[in-house]
């Protein structure tokens, strides 16, 4: 349920407020909204851990002052929505409004659902993916011209599992999948024998095909022949290869089902347990060197050149 | 060493206090919320004092300035002050501190020989000797007491005669020989009932703090010794201590015109932490454990080189560490003719010389911290509480520090009273605890 034109203005009035407050820069992102600011008691009562807050977990260690603020504003269209609005009211203001819409930038979530952009230097998100990632690595293309950003995997769950996170499953939480500890080699493979059961997938096919056209390993021919390529193709790839691989499933597989199954070995309630684990996770991101090649790091690198 | 759970029914600004601390969370790090006058600090300071003074007898003023005001109503005889459930090495440890009056003791199962109106908290109040004098014999005391005679007696200064002393020592034996069997007897029936008494003290009637204890087979003592090398809590200077006296607590609110009165009260802060081991104040800085750090960083380098031919990374990774705590400054150690460290100057991007005493509240609080935790607790599993931590830092820091506190204390547990949301949102809804405004009596 997307917002109302009143509670897309009442919710750009706060962003608005929050930016005059802010030094630094304000990103919009997908998740509930709840209240830009607050007390800490309000903050408790939240019954799920807010999605900015894994944005903000992700800010890299060596960004110390004027960190980004993210802001959650609901569905990807609500995101959408709420960038341009901001900008709307920066350029319209007749009187100096102390907007700066400088200070705005968006990320959404890729979907194999295209959203289409009625006034932007490009059509669809789709595009906005083809402009940040090629071979399925991030590229750091000129800020100014971009305030919208796009993840590289098929929404932020698909960066809960990545290869190098398996450390994380293994030593400071103890991760259970289908009553197993958590093998992500394992998980990939069984990820991979569902595409063919991917509603998504098999309806938004070629579109999928076009983010992974850079892998010549695998048939396109139909869902069922990529399956297979990709079942074949992991079992004997090299290291390099194999990454590229798990990087072009997540890219096109919906994985929420799979990290919703994740349980804890311990007595921890699993919501509990997931709001835990996604923290880590983010400060996972937050450790990675500057010249990180994963996504998220790539992704503040950018955002960093930007001057206010 | 962690606190899982603490309940407090009543105590000053507190009321039906019942927080869980879950030991499977992570990270370990817990905010505690409230509204002003809430009793954050007032919570913070009483699981301290308790945890803390409870084993050690030179500690136990403390104990009997936080509880300064509290009372028993006539028809009780005894009153729950809080209740402590604690993590030692995966077995669960429990701890209720009672306050109990006279009538609690003579409820005991006290010998009848004794006259039940003499049995009263009184007797360990008033004769803090006697208490001493129970694990000695009579000969022992008897050569104690001719040793401080002698002494006396060469005093030129001394104004006891010898006679007033031998009066003196004959009615305290006689005391003794009173009160040790019934001071015995009491213990002993404490005991039975796996209770303590912590000590004894005078606030409006005479009270008692007792500890019934659960969980372990160690003794209460020892396990008092163990739990109170491990809680430690850090607050502004500028705090109100419960655990000063009251005197020294009313000098914070005389004229400042007067500077010797402001003087007063941080020199009581500083006097208790004589006592108090684990107990610091944001406000201090230790240069010297910095220059020693610094100092055994680069010795390790060099005996690096020595043995191996390349240079160690040690002393890098130190100075890396220490750069980052401030916004923008860069440390150099100050070495003398003979390249001794002698202190530590940070230098501006402009390259100006900053030293300690001239870094911002924030940056200082941030090495004070960092050398607290990093180098002066030893890294252990401990119970840092820690009152008003976001004062003094900007936004972006009251962000990263709850990452810098696990950083430099990896296996410690904080417990943080707290005001910012900011700090809050580095960790899940479920980390933060809040503490229910006492209802205003009618």
């Amino acid at each position: 349920m997307s917002l109302s034109p009143t509670e897309l203005h009442l919710h750009c009035q706060e962003i608005i407020k929050l930016s005059q407050r802010k030094k630094g820069i304000i990103i919009l992102c997908e998740g509930n909204i709840n209240e830009i600011k607050g007390r800490v008691e309000r903050y408790r009562r939240l019954e799920i851990f807010p999605d900015a807050n894994f944005y903000k977990a992700c800010i890299p260690i060596w960004w110390t002052e004027k960190r980004p603020t993210f802001v959650p504003c609901g569905d990807r269209k609500d995101v959408i929505d709420t960038y341009f609005s901001l900008v709307d009211a920066a350029n319209n203001s007749d009187i100096p409004s102390g907007i700066d819409k400088n200070k705005f930038f968006a990320i959404i979530d890729l979907d194999l659902q295209p959203h289409a952009f009625s006034n932007y230097v490009v059509t669809d998100t789709e595009a906005l993916y083809s402009l940040y990632y090629q071979n399925g690595k991030f590229q750091p293309i000129g800020i100014n011209q971009h305030s919208i950003f796009i993840t590289g995997l098929i929404y932020k769950e698909a960066y809960f599992l990545v290869p190098d996170l398996q450390p994380l499953f293994d030593h400071h939480f103890t991760v259970f999948y289908n009553d197993q500890p958590l093998n992500l080699d394992g998980l990939y493979q069984i990820m991979a024998q569902a595409l063919s059961d991917d509603n998504n997938l098999c309806t938004h096919f070629p579109r999928a095909c076009g983010r992974l056209n850079h892998l010549a390993t695998l048939d396109f021919t139909n869902v069922a022949t990529l399956q297979e390529s990709w079942l074949q193709t992991f079992l004997s790839a090299n290291e390099p290869e194999k990454s590229q691989l798990i990087y072009a499933l997540l890219t096109i597989h919906q994985v929420k089902d799979y990290w919703k199954a994740f349980t804890p070995k311990d007595t921890i309630p699993e919501a509990r347990f997931k709001e835990q684990l996604t923290l880590a996770i983010g400060g996972f991101y937050s450790r990675q060197p500057l010249d990180s090649e994963h996504h998220l790091p790539c992704f503040f690198k950018t955002l960093s050149t930007h001057t206010l | 060493m962690r606190l899982v759970r603490v309940q407090v029914p009543e105590f000053r600004a507190l009321k039906d206090v019942d927080i869980t601390f879950e030991p499977d969370f992570y990270p370990q790090v817990f905010p505690v919320g409230s509204l002003n006058g809430g009793g954050k600090s007032t919570l913070l300071q009483l699981i301290f004092v308790l945890l803390h003074c409870s084993a050690h007898k030179e500690r136990h003023p403390f104990v009997a300035n936080m509880l300064d005001r509290v009372t028993i109503s006539e028809s009780q005889t005894s009153s729950i002050l809080a209740k402590f459930e604690l993590l030692e090495g995966g077995k669960k440890i429990e701890l209720e501190f009672t306050l109990c009056n006279d009538g609690y003791l003579r409820e005991l199962d006290i010998d009848p020989i004794f006259n039940r109106e003499m049995v009263s908290f009184g007797i360990f109040r008033r004769q803090d000797w006697l208490l001493e004098s129970l694990e000695k014999s009579d000969e022992e005391l008897e050569e104690e007491f001719y040793r401080l005679l002698s002494h006396e007696l060469n005093d030129p200064e001394s104004k006891i005669t010898m006679e007033e002393m031998e009066s003196d020592f004959e009615n305290a034996m006689k005391e003794r020989e009173y009160f040790q069997p019934l001071i015995k007897n009491i213990k002993k029936s404490l005991i039975a009932k796996n209770q303590f008494c912590i000590t004894s003290f005078y606030s409006k009637q005479e009270l008692g703090l007792i500890c019934n204890f659960s969980g372990s087979k160690k003794d209460i003592k020892e396990i008092l010794t163990s739990i109170s090398k491990r809680i430690f809590l850090s607050a502004p200077s500028t705090q109100i201590y419960l655990f000063l006296s009251k005197n020294e607590k009313q000098q914070l609110f005389k004229s400042k015109a007067d500077p010797k009165n402001s003087y007063l009260y941080q020199y009581s802060i500083e006097q208790s932490k004589n006592s108090l081991r684990n107990f610091l104040t944001y406000d201090v800085f230790a240069t010297d454990t910095l220059v020693s750090l610094i100092e055994t960083a680069r010795n390790q380098d060099f005996k690096t080189l020595v043995d191996t031919g390349t240079n160690g990374i040690t002393y890098p990774k130190i100075i890396e560490e220490l750069n980052a705590l401030t916004r923008d400054k860069t440390v150099f150690p100050l070495l003398d003719d003979k390249a001794n460290i002698i202190g530590v100057v940070f230098k501006t991007p402009e390259g100006t010389d900053i030293y300690p005493e001239d870094l911002s509240h924030g940056e200082l609080k941030r090495l004070s911290l960092y050398v607290w935790l990093k180098l002066i607790i030893p890294q252990d599993e401990n119970i840092v509480l820690m009152d008003e931590i976001e004062n003094g830092f900007h936004l972006d820091w009251q962000y990263t520090i709850v990452r810098d506190l696990i950083e430099w204390g990896k296996t410690n547990q904080y417990i943080l009273a707290t005001h910012s949301y900011e700090l809050c949102t580095a960790l899940t809804p479920a980390h933060v605890k809040e503490i229910e405004l006492k209802p205003i009596a009618k």
